[in-house]
């Protein structure tokens, strides 16, 4: 087979996505040589929010304010969750060290120590999250203070309505204000998307004319909420130069995709990766794995016409579920799509989903995934690892159901950090060469 | 105590199905002023839940030559009253080499002995018509199959009734008959929408409600038994074929293709059911159609499905005691036509069974038997007055919305909807309509009269934007919006459900990811 690069790797990241980019940061900043191979990775779709854990286990039905308590349960009760295995001071230390990385890169996350964040949506819904952008800072504090608000939308943008979203906010807020403005330099266009808006903010001369704007429809309002369009790389920066001249505190409210505050951080955790001991192969996925040993793998990445070849030592497993195509649905069966390890499923497709698709509950499909050992490799039936230098993270994992849990980033950077960890480890005891 | 409305009417028509709206048209053509009661909207039923097929007729030439001599004239007749409904697409007929060598041979001759047209084709011939077709088949024939907007065809019918002076009320479930005298007095209708009773005084009362129409007659104390036939439909993601698809065998499950637009239909499964009660497409349906798919177009057993649906055909119980079977197919597909003078009832009339393709003939007969209750000599002109109204219904066609953009490049005018290309003009021109003419205009209104959460994404991008839109224009209040998004992903998962597994999968698992574990919405009471 005829191929025009040839790669040798310590260890192959398969997954561009949260858990492959978390993973490639903590594998940069432990200097491991890796490479990170991937698609899109689905950050547009992203909200930009890192959750840990927003549903209360003991109230059915509500969200929580208290992850911390929240994962005490699941270390308890749940053994087969992804978090079982994981002690509270590993997870924040997880946090820590990505969120650290990301502010080094100019993308600055808040939140509290304890306690989620109520981040209000576009639909006027609130969001627990654990850490959150610093541009929607104000998001969660304006909910807290009886002020005025005033809330802007944009001409042609279809991912955010004021309306919508103050209508919706009418139950806990009275004095919310909208406007509808054209965004400065686009007269012309009948429609606007998001990432252009953001990109376009970054410069000085839309942001004067944004200001020039705003300020005239500023009456008694003490705060301005807008779509998440501040800017790709300096957002916090052009966050604080639109609060001081406008005089209002200033808040992002994340929007339906193309989502901003997803772009940010993928293009952020980019720009970490630069000059580091971690490779980026962008939008070439791993198609296909020649030889599979506990020595390491032969893959191709791309396409199997025209491949480029790469031998890694280890491979981490974080392509994601069925959307990453990590995981691939048959008319029968649930199969994982590299290698073909065993997935955990909940047995015939009458199973996946109930009727009822708002049920609390959620659907046993989201439950499927991949099991693994105490070092986050990939186990079969017997619950040994299917080589000893697989491993996996992220949502491809069995026994969690993110999307209701809320815990999707969490879930993908507590793993990620897992995994890597336990790479070093294996590699320390002499199992990887 | 709910508010009252009192309405009296020379006829009410229960069902807004292509039964009840076509006899609407009718009599309205006829100058005889009517009301139309439909418990929950235009096609909710049958009407709304076929392969909109326009039958050649050479499906019934063994079972019942009448009946496909019946769905020979009135296809010709719809073809000319309402080409902006049908698209001609002609179809095939053809054989695998496991079907009934007897009835294949056959066909031609009773297809003539029928007087329906037809052309023998080669193997070749078909394969080059239709390249995606089976290189397996062993006889191939050409007929004169089209493909129908059922949605289409009500709202038209309906629409132009409205415009010579008939009333149209969706979401009004009758609930009960004042009868004294022998005859229907007062009808009594729970207006769902408005939170209203309605009380309505008619001459006549017409019972076109479709598979529930054993239960209307029984709020007059009438009992026929309906055989209830649940026959359900996949929808692919693109367009297969051009022609209609047919299995040259004796009709049975999965033997139909339609294209309709940019997707096709396949269907159906025949289920005897007991109750109206919950009614989908299951897995099992699902799974046991592709099977007897893949036999006549390969392909279909591979391509992304969207979604399923689900109907209940209406078959009448009298017939099955003439001639029982337990194959619900073989139960003539004619209507029954009934005066329950017979049963002591001077006012009272049921209209049931039938097919798509001959509502209008169904509804001529109602028609002329009311006619002459009232002495009304004008005579039915529903097959030469073209089927068309002056409302917005193109939007309901699959591919139309695009051809028939209005304000097309004005300049404030953007996209809501790029699976169906549905842009924002075109909302707007449909809420005020739908606000003028039909009051709350909501997510699912929006829905059954354009293409509206009906493509690839099922509602995943356009429900939001236009839920948006809605609230821009103030259409919805407070957290209307809400629920109305909710109610349509609901309503879309029930036919995804199942037909979930590879690229569908992926749509709903990013559905879910946003409306769930981003907005929330499953926690929202």
């Amino acid at each position: 087979m005829e191929s025009c690069w040839h790669i040798e790797t310590d260890l192959l990241i398969a997954g561009s996505g949260m858990a492959g980019m978390s993973a490639a940061l903590f594998a940069a900043n432990r200097g491991v040589n890796a490479f990170i191979a991937g698609g899109a990775g689905g950050f547009e779709y992203s909200s930009g929010l890192l959750d840990l854990w927003g549903i209360s286990l003991t109230k059915k039905g509500q969200i929580t304010r208290k992850p911390w308590d929240m994962l005490e349960k699941i270390f308890e009760n749940m053994p087969s969750h992804p978090f079982a295995n994981q002690k509270k001071d590993t997870i924040k230390q997880a946090f820590f060290e990505l969120t650290a990385s990301l502010k080094a890169m100019g993308l600055a996350y808040t939140g509290y120590d304890a306690l989620n964040s109520m981040v209000m949506t576009p639909f006027g819904t609130l969001k627990p999250t654990y850490r959150l952008p610093y541009t929607m800072k104000s998001n969660v504090e304006a909910f807290k203070k009886k002020e005025p608000w005033l809330i802007l939308d944009f001409k042609g943008l279809r991912e955010f309505s004021a309306v919508f979203f103050k209508e919706v906010m009418k139950k806990h807020r009275k004095d919310i204000r909208t406007q509808c403005i054209e965004f400065p330099g686009t007269s012309l266009q009948s429609q606007v998307f998001t990432p252009f808006l953001a990109r376009n903010f970054e410069t000085d001369q839309v942001q004067q004319k944004f200001i020039k704007k705003v300020k005239p429809l500023l009456k008694k309002e003490t705060y301005l909420g807008l779509p998440a369009v501040l800017g790709v790389h300096s957002s916090e920066k052009i966050l604080n130069i639109l609060e001081k001249e406008l005089g209002v505190k200033i808040f992002e409210i994340p929007t339906s995709p193309v989502s901003v505050p997803g772009i940010r951080l993928k293009e952020t955790m980019m720009k970490a990766l630069e000059n580091s001991s971690v490779k980026t192969l962008q939008n070439l996925r791993v198609v296909k794995v020649l030889k599979a040993s506990d020595k390491g793998f032969d893959c191709l990445l791309g396409s199997e016409q025209n491949p480029v070849r790469i031998h890694a030592k280890a491979i981490l497993l974080a392509t994601g579920r069925f959307l990453g195509r990590g995981l691939y649905a048959s008319q029968k069966k649930i199969r994982e799509s590299i290698f073909d390890l065993p997935v955990c499923q909940p047995g015939t497709r009458r199973k996946w989903y109930r009727q009822d698709y708002f049920n609390q509950q959620g659907h046993k499909i989201h439950q499927a995934g991949i099991e693994t050992d105490d070092f986050a490799r990939a186990v079969d039936k017997e619950k040994r690892p299917v080589f000893n230098n697989l491993f996996v993270s992220g949502s491809i994992l069995a026994h969690q159901d993110w999307i209701r849990t809320k815990c999707g980033a969490g879930l993908s950077i507590v793993t990620s950090f897992h995994a890597i960890r336990s790479y070093l480890q294996i590699r320390q005891g002499g199992k990887i060469c | 105590m709910p508010e009252k409305k009192k309405l009296e009417t020379k006829v009410l028509i229960i069902g807004g199905g292509v039964t009840g709206t076509g006899l609407a048209r009718d009599l309205a053509l006829r100058g005889i002023p009517c009301v139309v009661l439909e418990k929950d909207n235009i096609n909710s039923g049958a009407s709304g839940r076929n392969h909109g097929l326009l039958h050649s007729g050479a499906r019934y030439v063994s079972s019942d030559p009448a009946s496909a001599l019946e769905c020979k004239k009135e296809g010709d007749i719809l073809k000319k009253i309402a080409p902006h409904c049908i698209e001609e697409t002609g179809g095939l007929y053809v054989a695998t080499g496991n079907d009934d060598k007897e009835y294949v041979a056959l066909f031609p001759e009773l297809c003539k002995k029928a007087g329906i047209p037809f052309e023998k084709l080669s193997i070749k011939e078909a394969l080059e018509l239709e390249p995606d077709l089976s290189n397996k088949i062993v006889a191939a024939f050409r007929v004169e199959d089209a493909c129908v907007d059922p949605f289409h065809i009500s709202l038209e019918n309906m629409n132009q009734a409205i415009e010579y002076g008939a009333r149209y009320f969706n979401r009004c479930r009758v609930i009960k008959f004042v009868i004294a005298s022998g005859a229907i007095q007062k009808v009594v209708a729970n207006d769902t929408l408005n939170k209203r009773v309605f009380e309505i005084k008619p001459n006549i009362v017409v019972n076109a409600a479709g598979a529930w129409s054993g239960e209307i007659a029984k709020l007059a104390g009438v009992c026929f038994n309906m055989i209830y036939s649940k026959g359900s439909l996949l929808i692919t993601h693109s367009r297969i074929t051009n022609h209609v698809i047919n299995r040259l065998r004796p009709p049975s499950d999965g033997d139909i293709l339609v294209p309709g637009g940019t997707v096709s239909i396949f269907g159906t499964t025949s289920l005897r059911i007991d109750s109206l009660e919950n009614i989908r497409p299951t897995i099992k349906e699902t799974d046991a159609l592709i099977k007897e798919a893949k036999a006549i177009v390969p392909k279909l057993g591979n391509t992304r499905y969207i979604r399923a649906y689900a109907g209940v055909r209406p078959l009448i119980g009298e017939q099955q005691q003439k001639g029982f079977s337990k194959e619900d197919r073989s139960v003539s597909r004619g209507f029954s036509l009934v005066d329950h003078k017979k049963d002591k009832i001077d006012n009272f009339i049921t209209i049931t069974g039938g097919k798509m393709t001959t509502f209008r003939l169904m509804a001529q007969k109602t028609a002329d038997l009311i006619a002459e209750k009232f002495n009304n000599t004008m005579g039915c002109k529903t097959a030469v007055v073209p089927l068309r109204s002056k409302a917005p219904t193109q939007m309901t066609e699959a591919g139309m919305s695009f051809r028939n953009r209005p304000g097309k490049g004005k300049k404030d005018d953007i996209t809501m909807c790029e699976c169906e290309m549905i842009s924002k003009n075109q909302f707007k021109e449909l809420i005020s309509w739908l606000k003028k003419n039909r009051k709350n205009p909501d997510l699912n209104a929006l829905r059954i009269h354009s293409r509206l959460g009906k493509g690839a994404c099922q509602g995943t991008f356009c429900s939001q934007r236009v839920t948006g839109f809605m609230y821009d224009e103030n259409y919805l209040k407070q957290d209307d919006g809400i629920y109305n998004i909710k109610d349509l992903l609901q309503e879309r998962f029930t036919g995804q459900r199942p037909v979930l597994w590879d690229g569908q999968l992926c749509q709903a698992e990013l559905n879910e990811a946003l409306y769930c574990g981003f907005y929330g919405l499953e926690l929202e009471k």
